[in-house]
């Protein structure tokens, strides 16, 4: 047996998830190969230091608040969705009437209309930037679909 | 977490319940899976509170996306995907902010093989260890070595063939040998 051949069952004889023939076949390579029985021996070291490494132990109130956490959540962004809806309707209203009473009116002179104007301008120039940079952010996501 | 039929089944009517709104059968299914979703996490992020948010944010994201879910794909595998995403995400977020946190300290000892508990900073040393690793070997890593799952069953969850989950395991064991036998070296 090639040492490549090794390679591709030693984690596998190291975890015992090989059968006994693969088994016994690496037994036999290694009996006479000093670089594998090496490399085994290496990997048995940092198998045995990983399985060392424990998952963290949380509390059990860290696991009665969880879900609260997580209806907190959905409710709030419920809560964000609702009052961003709201607040376009009012915007959109705030916005045909400034045009209907402010700008259409002959009685207001042109300078205040300037300002104003230029100031709502800037102001969807700025919307528009946040979201086309939020959109562009999702498109781009490097890690959107990782590869399985 | 052994994954039976039965408990598949558990979830599929669970998950067919929240899907048109049942926030109690949402309830019973984030009571299953919050461990299991925080140690997901963790193995990819190994901070306790960036694991804590993480895990709420895949529930979250759950809960929003089960209209589009297929049956066919199992919910395991796919909300393991929804995870792994957001932290890997999450990590390439915070990856410059924390740079120098995570840049090793080499006075830092090791534990040696031989002994039984890992310290403190002997953990954070491994993690950060892992950290080096590319997702896919890190992954796989802490699927085996950490959750001491089996290789069938990390095959299934991640849909990869089982050749691979060793041959993955076998490069990522190999490079956490390289960064971390300095570290024991001298006590061997």
């Amino acid at each position: 047996m090639k040492c490549d051949e090794i390679k591709a069952l030693l984690v596998g004889y190291l975890d015992d998830e090989i059968d006994s023939e693969q088994r016994r076949r690496v037994e036999e390579h290694i009996l006479h190969c000093k670089e594998c029985a090496a490399e085994i021996e290496e990997m048995r070291k940092i198998r045995e230091v990983l399985r060392k490494m424990s998952e963290p132990k949380m509390p059990d109130a860290f696991w009665q608040r969880y879900w609260n956490g997580i209806y907190n959540r959905i409710e709030r962004q419920m809560g964000w969705i609702l009052f961003s809806i709201g607040a376009i309707v009012l915007l959109v209203f705030a916005f045909y009437r400034l045009v209907q009473n402010f700008f259409l009116d002959p009685q207001v002179s042109i300078m205040p209309k300037l300002g104003i104007g230029i100031i709502a301008l800037g102001a969807i120039v700025l919307i528009v930037s946040i979201f086309r940079e939020k959109i562009f952010a999702m498109r781009n996501e490097r890690y959107k679909e990782v590869e399985r | 977490m052994v994954y039976s039929i039965r408990d598949r089944e558990i979830d599929i009517a669970d998950l067919l319940l929240a899907r048109n709104g049942d926030k109690s059968a949402f309830h019973r299914i984030v009571e299953r899976y919050k461990r299991w979703a925080f140690n997901i996490a963790f193995g990819y992020l190994g901070d306790e509170m960036a694991s804590y948010d993480i895990s709420q944010k895949a529930f979250i994201k759950v809960w929003r996306k089960l209209k589009s879910w297929d049956e066919s794909q199992g919910f395991r595998s796919w909300f393991y995907m929804i995870i792994k995403n957001l932290s890997l995400n999450y990590r390439r977020d915070t990856s410059r902010l924390c740079e120098e946190e995570i840049s090793p300290q080499l006075s830092v000892e090791v534990a040696a093989p031989d002994e039984e508990v890992l310290s403190a900073e002997a953990k954070k040393k491994v993690w950060d260890a892992l950290d080096k690793l590319q997702p896919q070997h890190r992954e796989i890593v802490v699927l085996v070595d950490i959750r001491g799952m089996k290789y069938r069953q990390v095959a299934e969850l991640l849909d990869i063939p089982i050749g691979t989950v060793m041959s993955r395991l076998y490069l990522a064991r190999k490079k956490l040998a390289e960064i971390l036998k300095p570290f024991w070296e001298s006590e061997l």
